[in-house]
């Protein structure tokens, strides 16, 4: 293969392996989903549907997937003399195409099921096209921010030392309460709030949402390209 | 494109330690090297220079006059075997050969399976199923079937057993004839591998203590051979590695060349002058406290 496809062979790899372990983090996720939904018939316990319940465990899906894998791959790809810079931009192809993946499959089921149970059971984002592209959009962004976290977990644990293993920790936390802040999702809105003594509750418009967590994934890209730019693979 | 591997003014620390001290040395392509040096002396972390695995603390590495480290085209032509920790690795033996082929331009799947079938690896069984020795076998089939312009084995023979090493030698060197190339091999086993060098490296410390064509390294030592008083009196004053005694018969090794006034005397005494083995002249220059001079 030539040289100049190597990114785009990088990404097909990377999200060929990682979308086989995603099919079966659906799977399970479904199977676990119908289960409960037999059981809980009320719409308290699960309030909107499929998409929604399973939008926490994706992240958390990402967060672990990425924070296991990432090193293997940094590993496989330059022992196949691939460069550390290639590998940067392909994976991230891949995390993007897998994130959206995801999310639009996840939405093709919420929408089977919204047809089956008709709103109000299940979905408040299918009352529009435009709602259901932000959702996606929205969790896709979310899932994404997860996996990044968790790729700097990786390649600072694995590359530096105690000190970049702390500031690992710090980071990884800093960046999920900035995403979950930019989406009302952290718990630290409130206390903001509080603080300055502000009346109106919390409320970022969509669009500085966005545009907010696409500029946090550009820093923490940005981060990870530039601690493993050099960074030392180990033979073990 | 030519494919001359050179280090210049090569550093590496970690930390306040100093695994290699101002390595320079170049390669010509195409020579098996075989690089020596006793644990902890910098062989693996020299290896992993050349196959971009780290960069350098100060100094480059070039392969045909270009830095190596993070360049495409360089990386894709160096390969690099070594002892790997398959515990968790799920794949097939065929997954991994699919992979290599993938990635690496000059890879010959007919000759993989040929080393398949030599070392009796069963391709359809999980990597981590197998015996250590056939996890080396693999490393190796992998390694050899690259047909990288720069391939590099660092003690990829651990766990061989004595006939599946044989047909590792047996192997790299008809394929280095078929397809010659820069074939770099790190390995203790001096004595058992010492054939298969064009070249040898040493390091001692982190430090390059020698670079030298095997001919001219194995010329640096001899034996002598004959009855005790005249060897004792031929060698007194001479470097001595080892001495060995059966009845009134001595053979002493030494360490240094011999001038043609020398080998007359040691005619003259009746003595029988023989050479000495690459592991025996490596282990007296490792062993030496005061031997660090740079020998090129």
């Amino acid at each position: 293969m030539p040289l100049k496809n190597r990114i785009t062979q990088v990404a097909s790899d990377t999200a060929r392996y990682h979308l086989s372990i995603a099919a079966w983090f659906l799977v399970v996720i479904g199977i676990i989903y119908i289960v409960l939904r037999s059981i809980f018939t009320t719409s308290d316990f699960i309030p909107n549907g499929f998409m929604d319940f399973i939008y926490r465990p994706a992240k958390i899906f990402s967060l672990i997937y990425a924070i296991s894998a990432s090193n293997s791959f940094l590993t496989f790809f330059v022992r196949h003399g691939v460069t550390r810079r290639d590998y940067f931009f392909g994976t991230s192809i891949a995390l993007v195409f897998v994130s959206f993946t995801m999310m639009i499959i996840t939405a093709g089921i919420a929408s089977i099921e919204n047809f089956i149970f008709p709103a109000g059971e299940t979905a408040s984002y299918f009352e529009s096209t435009g709602s259901v592209l932000a959702t996606i959009g929205e969790y896709s962004l979310n899932i994404i921010c997860y996996y990044i976290t968790g790729w700097l977990i990786a390649i600072l644990f694995y590359g530096f030392n105690t000190i970049g293993k702390s500031l690992a920790i710090m980071g990884a936390s800093l960046i999920i309460t900035m995403s979950g802040m930019l989406w009302g999702e952290s718990g630290f809105e409130q206390n903001i709030t509080r603080l300055f003594n502000l009346h109106s509750p919390w409320g970022l418009p969509m669009a500085i949402s966005f545009l907010g967590t696409l500029l946090l994934i550009a820093l923490v890209l940005w981060i990870i390209r530039a601690s493993s730019k050099n960074i030392t693979v180990k033979m073990k | 494109m030519g494919f001359e591997t050179a280090f210049n003014q090569v550093n590496v620390t970690f930390g306040d330690f100093q695994a290699l001290k101002d390595i320079n040395f170049r390669l010509e392509e195409g020579k098996i090297v075989g690089l020596l040096g006793r644990n902890g002396a910098g062989k693996s972390t020299l290896l992993s220079l050349l196959a971009a695995y780290r960069k350098p603390s100060t100094g480059t590495v070039t392969i045909g006059g270009q830095e190596l480290f993070e360049n495409p085209l360089l990386m894709s032509q160096v390969t690099l075997s070594y002892n790997t920790d398959y515990s968790d690795e799920t794949d097939k033996v065929k997954d991994m050969l699919d992979a290599a082929a993938s990635y690496r331009s000059n890879f010959d799947r007919s000759y993989a399976e040929h080393l398949a079938e030599q070392f009796r690896l069963p391709l359809d069984k999980q990597i981590k199923e197998l015996s250590n020795g056939m996890k080396s076998a693999v490393n190796v089939m992998i390694g050899l079937a690259s047909r990288c312009p720069v391939t590099i084995f660092d003690e990829v023979y651990v766990g061989m057993d004595a006939p599946t090493r044989e047909i590792f030698y047996k192997e790299l060197l008809e394929d280095h004839a078929r397809h010659p190339r820069t074939i770099i091999l790190s390995t203790h086993l001096v004595s058992e591998m010492d054939y298969l060098f064009e070249e040898i490296i040493i390091l001692k410390k982190g430090r390059l203590l020698m670079q030298k064509r095997s001919d001219q390294f194995l010329e640096l030592g001899l034996s002598v051979t004959g009855a005790t008083q005249a060897v004792e009196q031929f060698v007194h004053g001479m470097k001595r590695l080892s001495t060995r005694q059966l009845g009134g018969t001595t053979s002493v090794r030494i360490y240094g060349e011999l001038s043609e006034a020398q080998h007359q005397e040691a005619r003259n005494l009746g003595l029988e002058l023989g050479n000495v083995s690459m592991q025996d002249l490596f282990i007296h220059l490792t062993e030496e406290e005061d031997n660090d001079a740079i020998e090129k």
